[in-house]
């Protein structure tokens, strides 16, 4: 009879459904008991005789403690794996503050810049350079929105297409206006001129 | 301190391998003498011939020394030998075979008095070995080191450092794989 008889327990599984198997199995096991020949821990300690004495490998150096104190060393390894982790986690967190801001995520001045190519030019001549609304210095909001381009307060703001669709020799006003006599020739490029349509962008000088 | 684990009766695992690592010899021999039943009976299981069983078993004996200092001690130091002899008599097994030797195996423990009988135990010992040994691993490992080795599935555990549910899994699916083939034999 072999020293470890089979329990059905062992596999998860009823007795009879591998009953033959093991029954072979248990039965070559109890033929196959044989004696050891004698004098094989001679020989074996013989063989040893001329091999070096054997050094304990790094993995059980690291383990071998561990696996031999039972629960508390274990439990003190399982401590210094976490205290080990948040410390990684923190020295990351360090790590993402030390980085310039830009970065870190999506940088909200290139909207700016594209402000202009969104409003409609008020000029009926093309623009060539793009026109820098000045409301954009004083909009809080960086966002490109058309619809912040309907604030009403704005002196400086961008006219409306219709009221510069067509132009009157009395208003000069807006990008590149050109300039009148007693007008208003606000606006940025605005020219000075007589009575002369200066529209466009960077307006002559006119003399009066 | 290590000396006088393993010069006592009962023989602690670490304490002996703490001596063999620190070059006392003799502490190996308290492993082998303690060892040595169950390492044959495995290899002899495995190859079904005495001559080979004991070459083997040194063999195993040998590397287990060499390796010693790789033992974890996270299980029996039987165990892990077990599987290192497990292990070399597999591989000694396919080299047997590679080498198509055609001697056929003598029956172990067989009356000796009737040759058909002799005959039929022999085959039917051969059925078994070759349908352990043509099992795919690590079915294989785990059905030889409870059966062969006569390990507990904790001690399996340990040895192959698998879950416990997994080696039960592997012994079911191991055993399942064998009925087709162990079952009419033993129906015959």
């Amino acid at each position: 009879m072999t020293g470890r008889p089979f329990d059905p327990r062992d596999a998860d599984t009823q007795p009879v459904e591998l009953d033959p198997a093991v029954r072979e199995l248990e039965r070559y096991a109890d033929l196959t008991a044989g004696e050891v020949p004698h004098g094989m821990a001679e020989r074996v300690m013989a063989s040893i005789a001329e091999e070096p004495t054997p050094r304990r490998g790094l993995l059980a150096m690291l383990l071998g403690p561990i696996a031999a104190g039972g629960g508390a060393p274990r439990l003190l390894l399982a401590g210094a794996t976490m205290a080990l982790a948040v410390l990684a986690v923190v020295l990351a967190g360090r790590l993402a503050d030390l980085l310039p801001d830009e970065q870190i995520g999506p940088s909200p001045s290139p909207s700016v810049i594209e402000l202009p190519s969104v409003s409609p030019s008020p000029s009926p001549t093309a623009s060539e350079e793009p026109t820098v609304t000045p409301r954009t210095t004083r909009s809080p909001s960086p966002s490109p929105s058309p619809s912040a381009s309907s604030s009403d307060d704005d002196e400086r703001e961008t006219p409306e297409p219709d009221e510069t669709a067509e132009p009157s020799d009395d208003d000069n006003s807006g990008p590149g206006g050109g300039g009148g006599d007693d007008d208003d020739n606000s606006g940025p490029g605005g020219g000075a001129g007589d009575d002369d349509d200066n529209s466009g962008s960077g307006g002559g000088d006119g003399s009066d | 301190m290590a000396q006088t684990t393993w010069h006592d009766g009962a023989v602690d695992d670490h304490g002996l391998v703490a001596a063999v690592l620190a070059g006392e010899r003799e502490a190996f021999r308290s492993l082998v003498e303690r060892e040595q039943g169950a390492v044959y009976r495995a290899c002899l299981r495995i190859l079904g011939r005495p001559h080979d069983a004991e070459d083997v078993a040194q063999e195993s004996f040998l590397m287990a020394y060499r390796s010693i200092g790789t033992y974890r001690g996270d299980g029996p130091l039987g165990g892990w030998l077990m599987r290192i002899a497990t292990r070399q008599a597999f591989r000694r097994l396919g080299q047997r075979r590679d080498s198509a030797e055609l001697s056929p195996d003598l029956p172990i423990g067989a009356p000796g008095g009737d040759p058909v009988a002799a005959t039929l135990a022999g085959e039917r010992q051969r059925a078994v070995r070759l349908a352990v040994a043509a099992l795919r691993e690590p079915y294989r490992e785990v059905v030889a080191l409870r059966f062969f080795g006569e390990l507990s599935l904790d001690e399996i555990a340990a040895a192959t450092d698998r879950p416990l549910n997994t080696v039960k899994t592997h012994l079911r699916r191991g055993l399942e794989k064998l009925r087709p083939v162990l079952g009419s034999e033993a129906a015959a």
